[in-house]
């Protein structure tokens, strides 16, 4: 990997659109990730603050070679949710992904594993690295399905790890490595697309 | 087999339901086996079983049994 960081990325999909976060956008990302629908399947879920936000974005914007985040939009210009690669680490070539889609009702659809494919598939040829990981919880169905449909293979299992709703949940830890998600069903049905 | 049955097939295989629930009525989202990753797998049998290519125009589109049928008959496929 460069030791210089480079401009983030727009990466161009067929049914969306995944472009770097922008100032404008944090208030509705704030509200999204407040909301019960979205912060339920985070391990975090303490309401954000407006400042908190701000300071969010401005530490984002100190350390580019470590997160980078990304507003997953319709080719219309929709904003739908957010996706991103954290914690990116020079040496062993690693980062975590996470994804989610604002509301409700935009869910269910193509948009979500279009966007996770432009995301992994830039991680390692663009930003070159070895193992994408990711975490969720257990009962996140949609995130375990959306996950080994593209290649990612569960490594850690951590029972009763997170306290809420007034029960421990168990949390898990998936990772991925290139050759298994170019091998991927998910991969390959959008690679053959873009072709 | 008929095309028909072929469609009927595709769709209970890759949903993972029974064949007398694929009726026309069927549409996407509105059971719980029908999620984003299954219309995918649903994508992809129907394309292995009709020999077809669809763009994502038609991914996104096919919402139905009969949707299905509708865009398949775009391809050539005769039902």
């Amino acid at each position: 990997m460069s030791d210089r960081p480079r401009p983030q990325a727009t990466l161009e999909g067929q049914s969306v659109r995944v472009r770097p976060l922008a100032k404008e956008d944090i208030e509705q990302v704030r509200a999204w990730r407040n909301s019960d629908e979205v912060a339920r399947w985070h391990a975090e879920r303490d309401q954000i603050s407006a400042e908190q936000q701000k300071g969010w974005f401005a530490s984002l914007q100190t350390k580019p070679d470590k997160a980078q985040v990304w507003i997953i939009e319709t080719r219309e210009g929709r904003s739908l949710g957010v996706i991103h690669i954290k914690d990116i680490h020079p040496v062993h070539r690693s980062g975590e992904v996470g994804l989610y889609i604002g509301a409700v009702e935009d869910r269910g659809n193509f948009h979500a594993s279009e966007a996770f494919y432009l995301v992994l598939d830039h991680g390692f040829a663009a930003l070159g690295l070895h193992k994408i990981i990711g975490h969720y919880l257990t009962e996140n169905t949609a995130a375990r399905r959306l996950n080994a449909h593209f290649g990612f293979v569960e490594e850690g299992h951590y029972r009763e790890h997170l306290f809420y709703d007034g029960a421990f949940h168990d949390y898990v830890s998936v990772g991925l490595l290139e050759p298994d998600f170019r091998a991927s069903a998910g991969a390959k049905f959008i690679a053959r697309r873009t072709r | 087999m008929s095309n028909q049955d072929q469609l009927v097939a595709a769709f209970a295989k890759s949903l993972g339901i029974e064949a007398s629930r694929v009726t026309d009525e069927l549409t996407y989202n509105t059971i719980a086996e029908w999620d984003s990753i299954a219309h995918m797998q649903l994508v992809t049998e129907l394309e292995n079983e009709f020999d077809v290519m669809l763009p994502t125009s038609d991914i996104l589109a096919l919402s139905s049994p009969a949707k299905a049928k509708e865009i398949l008959a775009k391809h050539g496929v005769e039902f």
